[in-house]
């Protein structure tokens, strides 16, 4: 029996670039998939919380992973290489793949700024997220003193 | 005073937050509670410290050798992939003497150590957040021999410390007490068994998920001494005794956790230089019977037989043994053989065990005091 041909999708970025991509390969991303089983027949899929710039790293990245050909050592390989942006595009990345449900891009995505915030101090990690402070100088002393020793 | 405000502008949904932040060591969660407010109530949650736990367990490269060097009355943790020293680790041990002297290590489990001194006294500790508590007394008299097992039932999520006190009859014959200690109901109860059997180590000799297990000689009457196996489930809190498969009495033996099994090793030939080992486990049949199971061989090249003390644990699919004061990694799987530590590291191993790190705390934790007082 032969399979249909290769349906191809488009995906529609906020800023309104489209991006052709086959479905075998976009459903990685849970909430495509379910779009297309739910029978989402519209011309393209809009995605409006991913920009194009997004858009294409994630492409790059799904097309890989549904490459049966490639290796888990290329994969590894690929990974190291597509991780190495700008702190803020690592972030862009993660809330993209939260959007779409691509739990491998997640896991990649998510242990590389793990891996960069380790060593931060806590000045570092609120300057980098915008966290704003919001114990009393009191509080912040005394959640300190419970945990000196993770301090040295 | 930095101004207080009721609504934060993080930009990223708290599940974005928690996938990040469990993917972090202990240690650096413990300084980013310091972050903000809801940092500190993510990171303390229990939810979390299980989430945090089942990523560690999942991952092999978290899952740590822990040796305890009793000479220097420290842990050692080890890489469970190259085998070399991570850190030296007595964590709050050095700053606060409250655990007594000639302390031993029953076991670990999901990050947490239970500890026995001398004298009987037990605690739960969780080296990485430094947290601690001590047992209160239990119900039978501690004066007499005991041996002590430690473990999780997973089911009602609570810690269990098991102990197997042995009381003198008459001459060739023991009785034994059971008495079992719930983190979750924080109180002792005893287990009512008829067995008689003896053993002479205070520390039981296999933990794995579920169950404790100790080898103990037969003491009942007639038995002529022959060695068994006892088993204590954590989840329903019976205690089973099997013997030993009939003809390896006589045969070294030990005990290890393969994949979360009680295992069997023994030797036939404990004699020669070039052992071989036997792995048993004990399978049921279809009507519930229980009986030995021989699973696979593996031969270890102890090389001169007089420096091998002992085969300590195997952790982690790893046997490890004790050279006269150089510990040695065999892997069974790919029958390679390591020796750890450099030529100037000694030890003097008293036990080894599979570690991770975890935020996990236990019903009455407290930490571990700063200033050195000592708490009895």
């Amino acid at each position: 029996m032969s399979s249909p041909e290769e349906k191809t999708l488009i995906l529609k970025s906020s800023d309104n670039e489209e991006f052709l991509v086959k479905e075998s390969v976009a459903v990685q991303c849970i909430t495509i998939k379910n779009l297309v089983e739910d029978g989402c027949d519209l011309d393209a899929i809009p995605l409006l919380n991913v920009d194009s710039k997004n858009l294409a790293w994630i492409i790059e990245f799904m097309e890989k992973y549904a490459d049966s050909t490639s290796t888990d050592a290329e994969k590894k390989d690929f990974d190291t290489e597509f991780v190495k942006k700008p702190f803020n595009d690592v972030l862009g990345l993660i809330l993209a793949a939260n959007y779409l449900n691509f739990p491998a891009l997640m896991d990649v995505m998510c242990d590389a700024c793990a891996n960069e915030m380790k060593l931060w101090s806590v000045e570092q990690v609120r300057e980098k997220f915008h966290i704003q402070n919001d114990y009393t100088e009191e509080e912040e002393k005394a959640v300190r003193a419970e945990n000196f020793w993770a301090f040295e | 005073m930095a101004p207080k405000r009721r609504s934060q502008k993080l930009y990223l949904p708290e599940e974005v937050w928690v996938e990040i932040l469990s993917r972090l060591p202990v240690k650096t969660l413990l300084r980013f509670k310091c972050v903000c407010r809801q940092w500190r109530t993510l990171i303390s949650s229990p939810t979390f410290a299980s989430l945090h736990l089942n990523r560690s367990i999942s991952n092999p490269t978290r899952r740590s050798i822990l040796v305890f060097d009793q000479y220097e009355d420290q842990f050692v943790s080890f890489d469970p992939v190259t085998f070399s020293p991570i850190k030296k680790f007595n964590a709050g041990l050095d700053r606060v003497n409250c655990f007594g002297s000639e302390i031993m290590c029953v076991g670990s489990t999901n990050g947490v150590l239970c500890i026995i001194d001398e004298s009987g006294r037990i605690w739960l500790w969780n080296p990485s957040t430094r947290q601690y508590r001590k047992l209160p007394p239990g119900i039978n008299d501690r004066s007499t021999f005991l041996s002590m097992g430690f473990g999780f039932d997973s089911v009602s999520n609570d810690y269990k410390v098991v102990i197997l006190g042995f009381r003198y009859i008459r001459e060739g014959e023991h009785g034994i007490w059971v008495e079992v200690w719930s983190s979750n109901l924080e109180s002792w109860r005893e287990i009512k068994v008829d067995y008689s059997f003896r053993r002479g180590i205070s520390v039981c000799d296999v933990i794995v998920e579920g169950s404790v297990h100790w080898f103990v000689m037969d003491s009942s009457r007639g038995s002529r001494g022959r060695m068994l196996v006892a088993s204590f489930d954590m989840r329903t809190e019976l205690l089973g005794v099997i013997p030993l498969p009939e003809s390896k009495h006589n045969y070294i033996f030990s005990g290890f956790n393969w994949n979360e099994k009680f295992a069997l090793i023994t030797c036939d030939n404990p004699q020669k230089y070039r052992r071989i080992y036997q792995v048993w486990t004990i399978e049921s049949d279809s009507v519930g019977k229980e009986s030995w199971s021989k699973k696979f061989t593996f031969e270890l090249n102890v090389g001169s037989v007089a420096q091998y003390r002992s085969m300590l644990n195997t952790v982690n699919g790893k046997v490890v043994l004790d050279k006269g004061g150089k510990l040695m990694f065999y892997d069974v799987e790919t029958r390679k053989m390591k020796t750890v530590g450099t030529h100037e590291d000694e030890f003097f191993p008293l036990g080894a065990y599979s570690y991770v790190e975890s935020l996990l705390s236990i019903k009455g934790f407290s930490p571990l005091g700063q200033d050195g007082v000592n708490e009895n």
